[in-house]
């Protein structure tokens, strides 16, 4: 009797710790509901909840390599231009330029007025030194391909030559001269990407190895300043009494926590924790009738490189088979369900507009469609052509959620359409798979790309034989020439440049050594009083320096 | 004892030599580079940047120049947090994880055993019923799945506890109570058996029959003989929890270590998984060590090898 | 009074020693039974562990049954039938059952949709059945669960009998292979099993062994760690009982409690382990199933399509638990002790 009593007393101890501490908790995350979004005239004063995927690895602007430290170094410095509301760049730190006759020369005026965070004004010396910072071998930035349309960029950062014949050059505090290589349309909105931010020589130099690592071993010249950046949990952006456009900046601080998990940013978003959330497939079901509920389409595609020194792939017709074969339409709407759309194109669209104002998806259109029938026809012409009857290719596949999804899917569509033909799926992790793909260890690869810069070039110098991310041993001399021109001898006329672009992508679907999937879209909630948060399809995916609460 | 533990300690340092040797060597079997732009970078600039890094010698050079390092106590610095220290990234965040996978530990352990000892002494009653269920389906529910169930019915249904973040005591408790079901099942599935062989063994007849209570009879002669097996697994499942913690800290966004050391092997990162996994060694050798010496308090029948002299 | 008395009348001549009767002596009243016999006339007794074995047939002749009998298999895709909510004719008509075709919102997806069809669980994202595929995800559970946890069982039991028994030394270096085994990062072998072997159930089940056995061998060799110095062992050894009679005849029966424990545990660690491992790769080729993979995947639609998760789940948890109830059987009838 005794015994049991106390095993008794032991177990209702323990369940009141437990429930005292939840009791604690709920007074406390009322309070917190409260001031989260129940009193919107509370929300006027400007503070912004956001989550993130990931901690920031760097804020060394030299460093950076994904999304989410381009997206801080988007909101905490500036470079020459910024991308603006409707994506156009927009002038930053530089408040004009002037291009040469030849389009290989631009100076760049910049404002008096800008300053970093230490009070020292920004000059033109510290674009150079960050560029030529970037350049420098010895930084081993992987970005600073990006930079190689300077003149002896690719030259000093090999090593070639001394970093001081780089084409940038500070003609006085407030001038940055520009040498390209070749004439580039899009230079300017290439000022706006990260790895272009100026860098304080004098504090980076004092920082050493320090420098971008902590929100106070780091100086900003941006819209907001970082007040605090706990690693791993998140960060806090509070608005820069320095920057020269103070007046139109609006938000006063802006909180960033980090959650991994989407089901998790959800519950944050329920419970008023977060005033915007990205969404997978599975919530967007819960959602899509939410007077919150977004989607945006981003210029990133999806598609399945093929082999094509290997057999059936080495016949056009099997390739254009295989591209016919799988109902994409169903696909976004069923699997992915994010606002992503079918890609029936290798130029994305709402990416780029042509010299006439129109989007280059609209003078090109569809270059290939979903027809089963079509497809049969030219699979059993590929047959009879390569004098074999059964096939079996191996599907090279990322270990992603999506991914999965997608793979099981393309397989269904291929093996019920083209008969004879077996799909085996192999998924890798990233690395390994991208080692197999550039070493061309596969079949298909479900695989995808993302902008560098703002122009088709970015997707078609892809397909040219000596593009070492073309992996497919697709090549077309005729393609090759065009894509050169348009970089070399037309890059100077912008509309025959633009024509060549348009022929160009035709040529890749006579030869098909891709087949297009989709165009990646997003879903999200975003509060109905959240103003002005202005997304991009190149560089960081927003900026916060016109959002405001209303 | 002194002897004991010296001679053990010097086995501990062969031992994680050994573990370092053959990881550094399996790691660099992995195909890919730990450039985290690969899939932008042409062949040419890896190799530059590569080269830079020293990563372009061949692996034994790479792997004598890392074993100096390790001598002057340099774990050198991450690819992915470009350029941070690796001592810097472990320290930083093995806290969350340690006081996770500790409470998770404590308190499974405890609600384990009593569940144990309540389902011997009632053997084939109700209570041994209820007992068995619920340490099934502690082993047959992830513990990411039980972590979901809770965030959404407690934290953002009831509003009772915070949905995640690890801010104080009272955001610790979902996710103990969440890593703690696996921990609960196992100990009392142990504790249970054994109890159960320990209360038909000669000696508790004798104590019975000496007239000791009940209670003296469970607590004096027959949980502390039941305690071998739960011991032997407490050690590994202390070290399994403080870093296998990685579903349940992406769920509770905890700031741990168990997700950054899936990443880092996900992406080559050689220091950081270098790092942690001798981190981790550590930490599972000296386990697997204070087991040991247990056996030998807990059960003093029990003679380990270097004791014997 | 009155015993003393009768004591007084009772005469010496009616105590007589009875003569030996040597037959009835040695005569057992009991049958004759070995001891497996006897474990299993224990076993019978036990009402729990009888639930439990016939639940294990059940889901066993489901999962070889059902994926036959069906008219679809587990890989057939349907976009146009994705993400149904389950429907059983006749219990569609009992509202508080979940199986009326209804979502979280209580509409009927099917007359919505127009479909016509009958899907009993449901259906995924894919729109495949997942009647057909929560059982052929049994099938496959059920085979690299017990294959893995008898793989680890003859591996640990092997290896922890001999380091604890013999200790010293040979327990030393034996114990530093498995420290050192579990100090190599499971991921980096992972990984490299990848690359090396093709998925198939041998790899995942190779891939499950490298450290799975190690727990077992633990476990075992802290028991005879305690049970070598006990008198029994101490006896045999002294009636000349050679060293591997001492481990399997003496040792091992005596640890088969936390060993049977051990493997119980194994089975739903190794169904995880396999969904974890066709996560990345390595399991069962994608179109596929396995309970574990099922749960993993029907985790992320908790919120929209509680199905997908929660049926798998609970074929695993009855799974689990009639292992459970059996092997307390069987743990109770081998142990002699135990007999009532």
């Amino acid at each position: 009797m005794k015994k049991r009593f106390s095993l008794f007393l032991v177990l209702l101890l323990a369940l009141s710790t437990f429930l005292a501490a939840c009791g604690g908790g709920k007074d406390n995350n009322n309070a917190q509901g409260g001031q989260g979004g129940e009193k919107p005239a509370e929300k006027k004063e400007q503070v912004l909840n956001l989550l993130e995927t990931q901690e920031i690895p760097s804020l060394d602007s030299a460093l950076a390599t994904d999304a989410v430290s381009f997206i801080v170094l988007n909101n905490v410095m500036e470079g020459l231009y910024r991308l603006g509301k409707d994506n156009k760049p927009v002038p930053g730190i530089a408040e004009s330029y002037e291009v040469s006759q030849d389009g290989k020369t631009y100076t760049f005026k910049l404002r008096k007025d800008a300053k970093w965070s230490n009070g020292d004004p920004v000059t033109a010396h510290d674009f150079e030194f960050a560029w030529k910072r970037v350049l420098d071998p010895k930084t081993k930035s992987e970005y600073a391909y990006i930079m190689y349309d300077i003149k002896n960029a690719q030259e000093a950062n090999t090593g070639k030559v001394p970093l001081d014949q780089v084409g940038v050059k500070a003609l006085d505090d407030y001038t940055l001269k520009v040498e390209l290589k070749n004439p580039v349309p899009y230079f300017v909105g290439l000022t706006a990407f990260g790895t272009f931010m100026p860098q304080n020589e004098k504090f980076v130099k004092a920082q050493g190895e320090k420098y971008g690592l902590e929100a106070n071993t780091t100086l900003y010249n941006g819209p907001f300043v970082l007040s605090e950046w706990k690693h791993e949990q998140g960060w806090v952006y509070t608005k820069n009494p320095n920057y020269w456009d103070k007046d139109n900046v609006k938000l006063e601080k802006v909180n960033v926590k980090v959650v991994k998990d989407t089901a998790t940013a959800v519950n944050l978003y329920e419970t008023k924790q977060a005033d915007r959330v990205g969404l997978t497939a599975e919530f967007v079901d819960k959602y899509k009738n939410d007077k919150n509920f977004h989607t945006k389409l981003e210029p990133t595609l999806f598609w399945l490189r093929m082999n094509t020194k290997k057999e059936p792939l080495n016949n056009v017709n099997a390739r254009k088979a295989i591209a016919m074969a799988i109902d994409t339409q169903a696909m976004v709407d069923t699997l992915l369900n994010n606002g992503s759309i079918p890609a029936k194109f290798t130029v994305p669209k709402d990416f780029v507009t042509g010299p006439d104002g129109k989007d280059f998806r609209d003078v090109n259109g569809d270059l290939v469609n979903y027809n089963p029938d079509e497809a049969k026809k030219l699979w059993e012409q590929a047959k009879k052509e390569l004098g074999k009857d059964k096939f079996t290719l191996e599907l090279l596949n990322y270990d992603t959620d999506n991914a999965k999804k997608i793979g099981e899917y393309v397989k269904a569509q291929l093996e019920q359409n083209l008969p004879g033909l077996t799909i085996n799926i192999k998924q890798q992790p990233f690395a390994q798979k991208l080692k197999l793909e550039s070493n061309m260890q596969y079949d298909l690869s479900f695989s995808g790309w993302g902008p560098d810069y703002q122009d088709p070039m970015t997707f078609l110098q892809l397909w040219t034989s000596t593009s070492p991310h073309n992996e497919t041993g697709w090549s077309n001399p005729e393609y090759d020439k065009l894509i050169k021109d348009a970089q070399t001898t037309l890059a100077n006329d912008q509309q025959a440049r633009w024509d060549a672009m348009l022929k160009a992508e035709k040529i890749v679907f006579e030869g098909m050594p891709i087949a297009p999937l989709y165009q990646r879209g997003a879903a999200y909630l975003q509060r109905e009083y959240v103003k002005d948060f202005v997304t991009h399809t190149f560089g960081a995916d927003y900026s916060l320096k016109w959002a405001y609460i209303e | 004892m002194a002897r004991y533990t010296l001679q053990r300690f010097v086995y501990m340092i062969i031992t994680l030599f050994i573990i370092a040797t053959l990881t550094f060597f399996l790691m660099k079997l992995l195909p890919g580079s730990p450039l985290q732009n690969q899939e932008k970078l042409t062949p040419e600039q890896k190799a530059l940047i590569l080269k830079e890094y020293g990563l372009d010698k061949p692996v034994p050079v790479q792997y004598i120049q890392y074993l100096g390092n390790l001598l002057k106590g340099d774990l050198g610095v991450s690819f992915q947090y470009d350029n941070r220290p690796v001592t810097e990234l472990i320290s930083d965040r093995i806290g969350p994880s340690a006081q996770l996978g500790f409470q998770a530990i404590v308190f499974g352990t405890i609600v384990g055993l009593i569940l144990g000892i309540v389902a011997a002494i009632r053997h084939n009653h109700w209570e041994d019923y209820t007992a068995t269920v619920i340490a099934v389906l502690g082993a047959s529910i992830p513990s990411f799945v039980l972590g979901g169930f809770l965030q959404y019915f407690i934290a953002v249904k009831l509003q009772w506890l915070p949905v995640a973040f690890w801010e104080g005591f009272k955001y610790t408790i979902l996710p103990t109570l969440a890593l703690s079901v696996g921990v609960i099942a196992s100990i009392a599935r142990f504790m249970r058996t054994e109890m159960l062989e320990v209360l038909s063994s000669d000696y508790i007849l004798t104590a019975r029959a000496k007239g000791i209570s009940q209670a003296g009879v469970i607590i004096k002669h027959a949980i502390r003989n039941s305690l071998i097996p739960v011991i032997t697994i407490l050690g590994p499942m202390t070290v399994n929890l403080m870093t296998g913690t990685l579903v349940i800290e992406k769920l509770f966004a905890v700031p741990g270590l168990g997700e950054q050391f899936v990443r880092s092997i996900e992406l080559n990162d050689y220091p950081v998984i270098m790092g942690t996994t001798l981190f981790y060694s550590a930490l599972l050798i000296l386990a697997v060590f204070i087991v040991d010496v247990l056996y030998g308090v807990v059960d003093p029948r029990i003679r380990l090898a270097g004791g014997k002299k | 009074m009155m015993a003393k008395q009768q004591y007084e009348q009772l005469s010496p001549e009616w105590f007589q020693p009875a003569p030996p009767n040597v037959g009835e002596q040695e005569k057992i009243n009991r049958p004759s039974l070995t001891f497996w016999q006897d474990a299993w006339l224990r076993l019978r007794e036990n009402k729990a562990a009888i639930v439990g074995l016939v639940m294990i047939i059940i889901l066993t002749l489901m999962a070889i049954i059902a994926p036959m009998a069906s008219d679809r298999t587990y890989k057939d895709q349907n976009l146009r039938h994705a993400k149904l909510p389950p429907k059983i004719p006749v219990l569609e008509h009992v509202h508080w059952l979940p199986f009326d075709g209804r979502d979280a919102n209580g509409v009927d997806v099917y007359k919505q949709r127009g479909v016509k069809e009958y899907y009993w669980f449901g259906t995924d994202d894919l729109g495949r059945d997942l009647w057909v595929r929560t059982w052929y995800g049994t099938r496959i559970s059920l085979y690299i669960g017990l294959l893995a946890a008898l793989i680890d069982l003859l591996i640990g039991i092997a290896y922890g009998g001999i380091s604890g028994y013999y200790g010293g030394r040979v327990d030393n270096v034996m114990q530093r292979i498995i420290e050192i085994l579990n100090g190599i990062p499971y991921l980096i072998m992972v990984i490299l099993f990848i690359l090396i072997f093709e998925p198939g159930i041998i790899s995942i089940t190779l891939a499950m062994v490298i450290t799975g056995w190690t727990t077992m061998a633990r476990i075992v060799r802290g028991q005879v760690l305690k049970l070598k110095n006990m008198e029994y062992v101490l006896a045999a050894r002294t009636l000349g009982a050679p060293t591997s009679r001492l481990i399997f005849k003496h040792l091992i029966p005596n640890v088969i409690g936390p060993i049977i424990i051990t493997t119980m545990f194994t089975i739903p660690s190794a169904i995880f382990t396999e969904a974890f491992l066709s996560f990345i790769g390595l399991g069962i080729r994608p179109p596929e199933a396995s309970l574990g993979s099922l749960v993993n995947d029907g985790y992320k639609s908790i919120q929209t399509y509680p199905h997908l998760m929660i049926i798998p789940a609970i074929v695993i948890s009855l799974l689990i638990l009639s292992f459970n109830l059996v092997a307390d059987g069987i743990r109770d009838a081998l142990d002699p002790k135990m007999r009532k």
